[in-house]
């Protein structure tokens, strides 16, 4: 098993993202039992302080699949239906879609979403909600295939929203969820903080004092 | 250990490196004393400039002109090199410093008649981090100087707002404060003396679009049982630059001033940390301080026991020694060495500012999750009569919505899954709720994001507390931490026996319901945390080593020297016999500059 890649530091705001996950964490209290045991090693950045990162395997290629054109197409369009957000930007697409494909837990699960999306949405023309709703937010799931389509739409909507799958942490005992963030970029780019007139925290926000008037939307 | 020698190796040995530490410090440095800087904590990555890349080198075996940048984190690392093997094979994507044949592709073997390896060189690398603080850098009224007198609560201090005025000024010029000196002269002036000597090195931060609403919203109005106390919204001093100061940009609101300062914008130590080695001071990282030794005679201290990481036990001795080491560790560090304590005071009249949050959602946007986390408070109840019956307080108006909230911690991300609220379905306020409980997605979810996490708004009130002798640290002789030191044992009740505390926190709820009703706010989106058990902390620890006159009733004197040691000063928020309402560390601030005054006489010079 080996670290994500893109989250060795290419820069200080990965350093900070980090932190903050660290943060995120503690916060849950899931970092309590593990905290001694890091201050018991040497420096912290000797090494790199595991606990700042949630190690995962990425696949070098999807599970199965091909990521082309069609394919990216059919996830901006499953995106844009689950986000409400649209247009949604196909560079950033083009990488949200990397990393989810090449999950290894979640790779599998991508492609059952864009097959039930092509299913239901022929030529791309968008489902009516409930169709949507049915498919992948369903009160209750019928089956597991059901369910595991739902688990992967949210992580889908996380992705696009926050920058981060919500998964649980391999070999966490308890299983303990925690938020699994990509690149800087990605960070910044969530579309949360545009949807509120707002910036991800640690990234700028403007010129000084802007904070002092209603952005403009 | 090394035997001991009787020739003081410094002049000062300061015990921590935090705020109390670092100024005073850099002022003994400046005034070329020997001084050592001990700290149980290492070196974070980033924030002491160099540091960690000179450390980096130190500790090579080759002294190579990369090892500087060793780490998972600087250079671009191979993963396919196997880093188990002895001696570590080189692992970096680039030319190595001896030929570059691990990057560089040479078609011809080596000719030794006419050498043919190239071997210029090049690094890459990134940089930058440093520590955690709202930077909110209030001063004490002169009143809570006096509680014993005024309000027959707590103590008196030994100090008087006169005296340590001048001392606020040089702290605040040190660090840099950014403040309105005219709402100090039209509110804290006029209403609790609190005068200013000189204007603020900077103008304030600027209020947020939030606080301006709140601000026109309550009026200065107040509670009908309180009719003095009209609620107004002033904006809040900080050690944050509002514009460029001694080489720190001004801030421009990255909105995450707790965990991290990405800009240096807002002050943090470590910068004077760095100006003190500048000056000649020595840190030794990674050193647990375990124990003071004194003399024979037991009235000076005679070596500072400490150890290292590795388990290894090392001393060190100084003229003067400076424990500052924060309201817990002081302490502790004092129980376990027998030292200080004729009083029976060490350890006792922990406080806090316990807080009590209230959080809600407005009926129009506030755009919050903009600027810096604080811009403006509400002061009304710092001070007045009512102290005589309640804790004062003050509120701080959160410009990062219901993100401090612990139901809904890092909203609107939020932590974990909340448990669904049928009967108020709008108090979560996460992605995580909104998915998971709510089922949204598509343009519902969108709106839904939108509508509710524009409009969040948290009131934050902190309060002060009694000085209790049985709220105290002691040491839990059977509980031994990782370097066999006893762990600090807490006894502390948050309520006490005249309600000074539980009294406040009332107060505190109808000040947040009478702001959030004038903001037109319906009781089902006002979210009162009425529950006696929900409060938090500040991390303001203070008391445990309080100041005073009496030397059978304090642990310091007013110039922060031990009773009981002539050669011991201790310094940070554990020498306040009273919390007052204001944020420590513009005090601790100060207190240091002024101890580090009456230790340069003490060395001469």
């Amino acid at each position: 098993m080996k670290h994500l890649d893109r989250l060795r530091s290419q820069s200080p705001e990965d350093f900070f993202l980090r932190r903050q996950f660290l943060g995120q964490l503690a916060a849950t209290g899931a970092i309590a039992g593990a905290w001694p045991a890091l201050a018991q090693t040497t420096e912290g950045w000797d090494d790199g302080d595991p606990l700042c990162r949630v190690p995962y395997t990425e696949l070098s290629a999807p599970d199965g699949y091909e990521l082309d054109a069609a394919f990216l197409k059919s996830f901006i369009g499953l995106s844009q239906a689950l986000t409400g957000v649209k247009p949604l930007d196909q560079n950033l697409a083009g990488e949200l879609m990397d990393r989810y494909a090449r999950h290894k837990q979640l790779s599998p699960t991508l492609k059952k979403l864009i097959d039930k999306y092509r299913s239901i949405a022929p030529g791309d023309t968008q489902p009516s909600d409930d169709v949507l709703k049915q498919n992948f937010f369903p009160d209750t799931p019928a089956n597991d295939d059901a369910k595991n389509l739902a688990e992967g739409a949210k992580q889908l909507v996380y992705l696009w929203y926050v920058s981060a799958f919500y998964l649980v942490i391999p070999d966490s005992n308890p299983p303990t969820k925690a938020w699994v963030y990509g690149t800087r970029e990605q960070y910044r780019r969530a579309l949360l903080w545009s949807v509120i007139d707002a910036h991800a925290p640690m990234t700028p926000g403007g010129r000084p004092g802007h904070w002092a008037f209603a952005p403009k939307t | 250990m090394r035997p001991f020698v009787s020739e003081p190796e410094f002049d000062v040995v300061i015990i921590g490196s935090g705020i109390a530490g670092a100024l005073a410090a850099y002022r003994l440095a400046m005034a070329k004393k020997k001084v050592l800087i001990l700290e149980a904590g290492g070196v974070a990555p980033e924030s002491l400039g160099r540091w960690a890349m000179v450390q980096n080198f130190i500790a090579s075996s080759s002294k190579a002109p990369d090892s500087p940048f060793c780490g998972e984190d600087v250079l671009p690392v191979d993963s396919k090199v196997d880093t188990t093997k002895r001696p570590p094979l080189y692992r970096f994507v680039q030319p190595n410093a001896v030929n570059g044949d691990n990057y560089y592709f040479y078609p011809d073997p080596p000719n030794p008649t006419n050498p043919n390896r190239f071997k210029s060189y090049y690094e890459r690398l990134v940089g930058g981090s440093t520590w955690h603080w709202q930077a909110i850098y209030v001063r004490m009224l002169p009143n809570d100087f006096r509680m014993l007198d005024h309000y027959g609560t707590g103590f008196n201090w030994p100090i008087s707002y006169r005296d340590i005025e001048p001392w606020y000024v040089d702290a605040e010029y040190e660090m840099g404060v950014a403040g309105s000196d005219e709402e100090n002269d039209h509110y804290y002036e006029r209403l609790f003396r609190a005068y200013r000597s000189k204007r603020y090195p900077m103008p304030a931060l600027t209020p947020s679009y939030l606080d301006r609403q709140v601000a026109a919203a309550i009026d200065e109005t107040a509670l009908s049982e309180f009719p003095k106390q009209r609620l107004k919204v002033n904006t809040v001093p900080h050690a944050i630059n509002s514009r460029e100061y001694r080489d720190r940009p001004a801030c421009d609101g990255h909105t995450s001033c707790v965990p991290l300062c990405p800009t240096k914008a807002r002050y943090e130590a470590i910068i004077h940390i760095e100006k003190a080695l500048k000056e000649g001071a020595i840190l030794r990282s990674q050193c647990v301080v375990t124990k003071l030794e004194l003399d024979d005679k037991k009235k000076n201290v005679q070596r500072v026991i400490y150890r290292r990481w590795d388990g290894d036990e090392d001393w060190v001795s100084g003229r003067i020694v400076v424990l500052a080491a924060n309201g817990i560790e002081n302490p502790r560090i004092l129980l376990f060495s027998g030292a200080a304590n004729s009083s029976d005071a060490v350890g006792r009249y922990l406080m806090d500012h316990p807080i009590k949050q209230s959080y809600a959602l407005a009926p129009k946007p506030l755009f919050p999750f903009r600027g810096p986390q604080t811009t403006s408070d509400i002061a009304a109840f710092r001070d007045g009569s009512f102290r005589r019956d309640f804790a004062g307080f003050k509120t701080s108006i959160k410009n990062d919505g219901w993100s401090s909230v612990s139901a809904n911690i890092t909203a609107p991300r939020g932590a974990s899954i909340p448990a669904p609220h049928p009967d108020t379905p709008n108090a979560n306020g996460t992605i995580l709720d909104f998915v998971e409980n709510q089922k949204l997605f598509g343009a519902g979810l969108k709106k839904t994001v939108q509508d509710h996490a524009t409009c969040q708004i948290t009131l934050n009130s902190a309060c002060e507390q009694l000085p209790l002798p049985d709220n105290r640290v002691s040491l839990a002789t059977n509980n031994l931490d990782a370097f066999g030191i006893p762990r600090p044992q807490i006894k502390y009740s948050l309520y006490d026996g005249q309600n000074y505390v539980s009294k406040s926190f009332e107060t505190i709820l109808k000040v947040h319901k009478l702001v959030f009703d004038k903001l037109g706010i319906p009781e089902k989106n006002q979210f009162l945390q009425k529950d006696p058990g929900i409060y938090g902390g500040s991390g303001h620890i203070m008391g445990t080593t309080i100041m005073g006159n009496d030397p059978k009733k304090s642990v310091v004197d007013r110039h922060c020297r031990a009773h009981d040691h002539p050669n011991l000063f201790i310094l940070g928020s554990s020498v306040f016999p009273t919390s007052s309402t204001a944020n420590p560390t513009s005090t601790v601030a100060a207190l240091s500059l002024r101890a580090a005054e009456r230790i340069k006489l003490e060395l001469g010079g």
